[in-house]
């Protein structure tokens, strides 16, 4: 039978890549060695299969059709940036567990989005890079919420479609061993007039609710008050929630964090511990 | 005005390299096949990044416009221009915001 054994946060920077040397050197290091920290664990938990939930940067889908969600089900490349050092190439898939979560959400009121063969952006990418791709024969399923562009899927329905893939998995009859990556920034502005700007006490209140495994807190902040503390980017809570719902964690553990304005982010990485 | 419309325009210019292309031929007859008023010209035009922005327009859109079709692609000029209060008017031309 399938299990998932564990969870992950992390972040998916482009500038940890694009402008490796603007941030400071332990903050730099910092970073890098909580990517490797989780790559490791990753190893450690034996896995098979990895989820990574991600957002399109409004890239892949354009205005005349955005996806709530979507899975990828099949042929899988990326990056589809041209980021330096950040790698394009076959990313390999478990096509027949994601065809499995696609069903069993169609059937239960996941009305998927999907993706027979996809180039997927750096918010999958960068965490398979550097956190899947180095523990040989670990497959990835691409997973895209929309958090990045109005209307934007709702924090409970992230969560609702974490719950399906978690059952879809339990229900998996097959040896399997699921690990979930929630994929995104904590306080950051992307392209608008604040960018630079990093929110610590916003940043520090989120990770309190993922180390204490707060769900339901995180699901009921508001929209608003996400967008004025957190700035567009923080909207990726949804990734957090998503995966969160489907490893349900009793506790979260900070690997690292770090605020670079020199990256415009709020680098959060965590490790949610399976109940 | 239409935020979906302008969204429309700068994602094609964005990601579209046919799209790119012709833009940077003949800028006027590329806009001129979508259906955009003189203000929602001017503003992609003269990059008026900090306009489309108030309009409503998404600024992973804004940021990837300037980067892919602003020729310097500076982004330290882009932040400039999003903190400024200047903006297109229907001529073409810019004013001061005020409030």
């Amino acid at each position: 039978m399938a299990e998932i054994v564990g969870g992950f946060l992390v972040p998916h920077d482009p500038l940890v890549f694009a402008l490796p040397d603007a941030a400071p050197q332990a903050a730099s290091e910092s970073v890098h060695n909580a990517f490797a920290t989780v790559a490791r664990r990753i190893g450690e938990l034996d896995a098979t299969t990895a989820i990574i939930v991600g957002c399109d940067h409004y890239i892949l889908f354009g205005p005349g059709c955005l996806p709530p969600m979507l899975i990828g089900i099949g042929d899988v490349e990326g990056s589809i940036e041209r980021i330096p050092g950040l790698h394009r190439g076959v990313i390999a898939n478990n096509e027949p567990l994601a065809g499995h979560i696609l069903k069993y959400g169609w059937n239960n009121g996941v009305d998927w989005a999907v993706a027979k063969a996809i180039s997927v952006d750096h918010s999958i990418g960068i965490p398979y890079q550097l956190c899947v791709q180095p523990n040989r024969g670990v497959h990835t399923i691409p997973v895209y919420l929309n958090c990045g562009v109005e209307p934007m899927i709702s924090l409970s329905r992230a969560r609702s479609v974490g719950l399906a893939m978690r059952q879809a998995i339990l229900e998996w009859p097959r040896q399997e061993r699921v690990v979930f990556i929630g994929s995104g920034g904590i306080s950051h502005w992307v392209g608008a007039a604040e960018s630079g700007r990093v929110n610590e006490a916003f940043d520090l209140q989120i990770l309190a609710l993922i180390e204490n495994a707060d769900l339901d807190a995180l699901v009921a902040l508001d929209d608003a008050y996400i967008s004025a503390n957190g700035g567009n980017g923080a909207a990726e809570i949804r990734n957090f929630i998503c995966a969160m719902a489907g490893v349900n964690p009793n506790q979260g553990k900070t690997i690292a964090y770090e605020p670079v304005p020199e990256w415009i982010t709020g680098l959060g990485f965590c490790e949610l511990l399976a109940a | 005005m239409s935020v979906n419309l302008l969204e429309k325009v700068l994602w094609d210019l964005s990601v579209n390299r046919d799209a790119k292309n012709r833009y940077r031929a003949d800028a006027g007859k590329f806009l001129g096949r979508y259906n955009l008023d003189r203000v929602e010209r001017a503003m992609i035009l003269e990059f008026d990044v900090r306009g489309l922005a108030d309009l409503g327009v998404n600024t992973m859109l804004t940021m990837g416009y300037w980067m892919q079709m602003e020729g310097s692609r500076d982004m330290g000029e882009y932040l400039s221009r999003m903190n400024s209060s200047a903006r297109c008017t229907a001529d073409g031309t810019t004013e001061t915001r005020h409030g």
